[in-house]
């Protein structure tokens, strides 16, 4: 049995060895990524199922197709994104060659998290070999099968030495952190998100912290309820309501909350038939510790639709609160489950307010036909991204960076954030050796006429 | 915790909204222009009693680099502010899709003492352009420096806004227990890591400018004298006291035989036969700084320079040869006005030599086969490189400064110390029509939507065919 140390020691002669620096072989490898998740779609879905209960089609187009289409970007862009950029020179380096040389850093260690078992591990790995690093990949543990599909599937396909997969709980997170790396990134919670950086400090490790929060939902009365209220219902209870950027919770005017209510009642009857148990697109929670501590919410609230639930099967109905007080204890995490509590603000100050009092979240959400309300609340407010008139969206857009701020995270990847999250960027000047007279002006001794000059 | 008060009231104040607006930032910058000016005597006054700084040197790094990195920023600050529209996907093509330029709120700033106004001055200028609200605090190690920022800086500044700090050891320890939206350290890197360690007590995303060994590798074929005058340069500077000073030097032999005279005829014209009388070389910043650097000259053996004077806290411009990798000149960074010589057969030597060794700020490479250079540039990491010349890599704004392993992270200098004060903020905004384009992601799922959505999401790699 290996210990971290021979494993992470491993990666680092891999790393040291050079072979992954030239873009063939990282293209090679991004290759063999794509084939691996083409050939064993299957067994993917499989272990989707078995560990989230997640439906073949939803954990086809959140986990499997997400991947798919950022392995096309990453080998269809790298040669660009891997090229010298060039720098505007000034006078005294106009006949220099001045430009930014993106470099992998080393080794990289990606902790994933276990909502998204596949896509959140996958995606950060397509980024970190795209760069030219050498991976070390900590599926969650918490996901039984895909973390045993994943250790069993990337040496089948990927350079054992190079990309090895660890795998074990927190005794064998915590010695894989002792180790020295050359960027982490975590995606999980802000309290380990806080062991992870402190463990990182020790070896100076720049970190990316995919955390969390709560997403506010600011619906404005003026506004298409029927579709904001579908919209926010597909985002909320994706995933049973196992999403980091799932609308938390909603934030409305009380004359509007009944309608509210009404129309999530309907979407849901839409999305999930009658017997919402029942229907196939319907997740269950991961495990009985979440089961419970959701459940633990729902004391003392007004359930307005929903509350049912079966312990054995994991399952929680989607269920809607309604008159919830800022201090109750469904305000207080993330609750990262099917329970949407509605808090009722008498307008838009109120909301800022309110939102701007707490812990920036990793995502904002606002509704509103009225376009400078929504830039009002973003410009007013903070969080990691900003959806408008939808949720979830802009985690989509490769184009757009993916991350919090403050309790919610720190740094961003997708797409060419990515690869530059996984690189440095080493400024390089090469100057002539002749032209001496040009620099006689910078040396001693010195004069007032060569400072005026 | 006695900073308290002050954080909470910076607080208050950024949430106020004050200092986000353009036209805030631009008055504050310029408010910060007028200080170099007004202020410059004393800035070379205050630098030439904590260090000796030469004016001329105090001129160029202390005033000059930060004016061109103030006018840098009021030359392009509105284009920096703006969203920046990001190119879009069949799904949101018709949505708006762009980043936000957010300010981090409440930023502090800790500067060390060998370039006390432009390492203080230039983060700021960034934390300012980015709208935050900010704390600096200035090295206690340059104490004249220190005061003149602590009692001067401060009218040049918004109290409600900025603050400026004074604080040792045990009080810049209580200072990283409050929160911060985010930390910029410029130092060592064991300091580096206990400021992190703070930060991450509050999830507080830092920029660690820290240091290590520059190597500066020497090729055969070369113009002498041209590199030993750029290598003497970058090294004597500021009496050695510079994060990128080329730290030793890697060279053949035959070389360091040509390199010894070429350095001697260096300092000799740049400093005079007694560079102590020379009013254009420094001195060490303190008596503990003296003796740690003085200890540095029993390795290996002196062959140029060597005299001391501690009442002054003068060290000749020195170097050294006959060195061992284990001698004590070679395992911490220098930081003073010596100049070790190591030996190594060739390029392969020394490429393995810099590989060993922690990666530092900056790799220095001087050949006149431009092959030579590159070969160094693509078998090394550092943070940057710079071919054929010392320390002018900093000068250009547009390109990024800042280390990498040990040497630290973050980089900054021109857009990007903006960049690194700044929250890219991803915003999608949609419009509520269209609904029926959304009705492929709502379940009921089918593998009828299931297709439709795998057709429309493919991006397709150009050339390859899409028959599986």
């Amino acid at each position: 049995m290996e210990t971290m140390q021979q494993i992470v020691g491993q990666a680092r002669a891999a790393f040291n060895s050079g072979r992954c620096r030239s873009l063939g072989f990282r293209m090679q490898q991004l290759k063999a990524l794509e084939r691996m998740v083409q050939e064993k779609e299957k067994e993917i879905l499989a272990a989707l199922k078995a560990d989230l209960h997640k439906s073949g089609p939803s954990a086809y187009s959140h986990e499997i197709l997400g991947v798919l289409k950022e392995l096309a970007l990453a080998m269809d862009k790298l040669p660009s994104w891997a090229a010298p950029q060039p720098v505007k020179r000034d006078l005294l380096t106009m006949r220099d060659e001045a430009y930014v040389c993106p470099e992998p850093l080393g080794v990289v260690l990606i902790i994933g998290a276990w909502n998204y078992p596949f896509v959140l591990v996958m995606q950060p790995l397509i980024g970190a070999i795209a760069a030219g690093n050498a991976v070390v990949v900590k599926p969650s543990e918490i996901c039984e099968n895909m973390a045993r599909l994943v250790s069993d599937l990337l040496p089948q396909y990927l350079d054992q030495e190079l990309y090895p997969v660890v795998t074990g709980g927190v005794p064998e997170t915590t010695e894989l952190l002792k180790q020295r790396f050359d960027h982490i990134l975590y995606t999980g919670n802000s309290t380990v998100g806080k062991i992870v950086m402190a463990a990182a400090a020790k070896h100076l490790t720049p970190v990316t912290l995919e955390l969390g929060g709560k997403s506010p939902c600011y619906i404005d009365k003026d506004c298409d309820l029927a579709v904001a209220c579908r919209r926010i219902t597909w985002g909320k209870y994706m995933n049973c309501g196992q999403t980091c950027i799932a609308p938390d919770y909603i934030l409305c005017d009380p004359s509007i909350q009944s309608e509210v209510v009404e129309n999530i009642k309907a979407t849901l009857q839409e999305f999930y038939g009658e017997d919402v148990k029942s229907s196939p697109d319907y997740e269950r929670i991961v495990n009985k510790r979440h089961f419970k501590r959701i459940l633990g919410l729902l004391d003392g609230q007004k359930i307005a639709h929903g509350g049912e639930a079966d312990e054995a099967s994991c399952f929680i109905a989607p269920t809607i609160l309604t008159d919830v007080s800022p201090e109750s204890k469904v305000m207080e995490e993330e609750i990262f489950g099917p329970v949407l509590p509605i808090l009722t603000v008498k307008n838009v100050d109120e909301a800022i307010e309110f939102i701007n009092r707490r812990e920036k979240p990793l995502a904002l959400y606002v509704f509103s036909n009225n376009k400078k309300l929504i830039k009002r609340v973003i410009s007013e407010t903070f969080s990691g991204g900003v959806t408008g008139n939808d949720v979830i969206m802009h985690f989509f857009l490769s184009t757009l960076p993916f991350g919090g701020v403050g309790n919610s995270g720190i740094g961003a990847y997708h797409g060419k954030h990515s690869f530059e999250t996984f690189s440095h960027h080493r400024a390089c000047l090469i100057r002539d050796l002749k032209m001496e007279v040009m620099h006689k002006l910078r040396y001693p001794p010195g004069s007032q006429k060569k400072v005026d000059w | 915790n006695p900073y308290a008060g002050l954080v909470s009231r910076l607080r208050a104040a950024w949430l106020s909204g004050k200092t986000r607006p353009m036209e805030y930032r631009v008055a504050r910058l310029e408010a910060l222009g007028r200080f170099l000016d007004e202020k410059k005597q004393d800035i070379l006054e205050a630098t030439a009693s904590d260090m000796g700084k030469p004016p001329f040197e105090a001129e160029f790094s202390e005033i000059l680099l930060c004016k061109n990195e103030l006018h840098e920023t009021l030359n392009n600050l509105s284009d920096w502010m703006k969203d920046e529209h990001v190119d879009r996907n069949l799904v949101t093509q018709l949505d708006s899709a762009f980043i936000r330029k957010d300010p981090y709120g409440v930023v502090l700033i800790i500067t060390p003492w060998n370039y006390p106004i432009h390492l203080l001055l230039v983060p700021l200028i960034g934390a300012i352009a980015a709208g935050n609200c900010v704390i600096v605090k200035p090295s206690e190690v340059a104490k004249n420096t220190e005061r003149l920022v602590a009692e001067v800086l401060p009218s040049y500044l918004d109290n409600d806004c900025f603050a400026v700090v004074t604080a040792g050891v045990q009080e810049t320890t209580r200072l990283l227990e409050n929160k911060f939206d985010y930390i910029f350290y410029t130092g060592t890197p064991s300091v580096g890591k206990i400021v992190m360690a703070a930060a991450a007590k509050h999830l507080t995303p830092v920029m660690l400018e820290l240091g290590g060994k520059n190597p500066c590798y020497v090729s055969d074929t070369c113009d002498v004298q041209n590199v030993a005058r750029r290598v003497a340069w970058g090294r004597f500077f500021n009496a050695g006291q510079t994060c990128i000073a080329p730290d030793y030097v890697l060279c053949s032999v035959e070389m360091q035989e040509k390199l010894l005279p070429a350095l001697r005829k260096a300092i000799t014209d740049f400093y005079g036969p007694n560079p102590q009388e020379s009013p254009d070389f420094g001195r060490i910043v303190g008596d503990k700084h003296f003796q740690r650097v003085q200890t540095l000259l029993h390795s290996g053996c002196v062959v140029i320079g060597g005299q001391t004077d501690e009442e002054e806290r003068y060290i000749a411009p020195t170097v050294l040869v006959d060195l061992q990798p284990s001698d004590p000149v070679m395992q911490e960074e220098i930081f003073g006005p010596i100049l070790p010589i190591v030996i190594v057969a060739n390029v392969d030597e020394a490429i393995d030599f810099i590989n060993s060794r922690e990666r530092p700020l900056v790799v220095y490479a001087f050949s006149s086969d431009d092959k030579v250079v590159n070969q160094v540039l693509e078998r090394t990491s550092s943070g940057g490189f710079c071919g054929n010349d010392t320390l002018m890599h900093v000068t250009l704004t547009s390109l990024p400064f800042g280390g990498i392993g040990n040497s630290g992270l973050g980089m900054y200098h021109g857009r990007f110390t903006f960049d690194t004060f700044t929250h890219h903020r991803g915003c999608l905004r949609r419009s509520m029509g269209r609904e029926a384009l959304n009705a492929l992601r709502y379940p009921p799922y089918s593998q009828q939507k299931l297709g439709i959505v795998r057709a429309a999401s493919e991006v397709k790699r150009k050339g390859a065919c899409t028959l599986l």
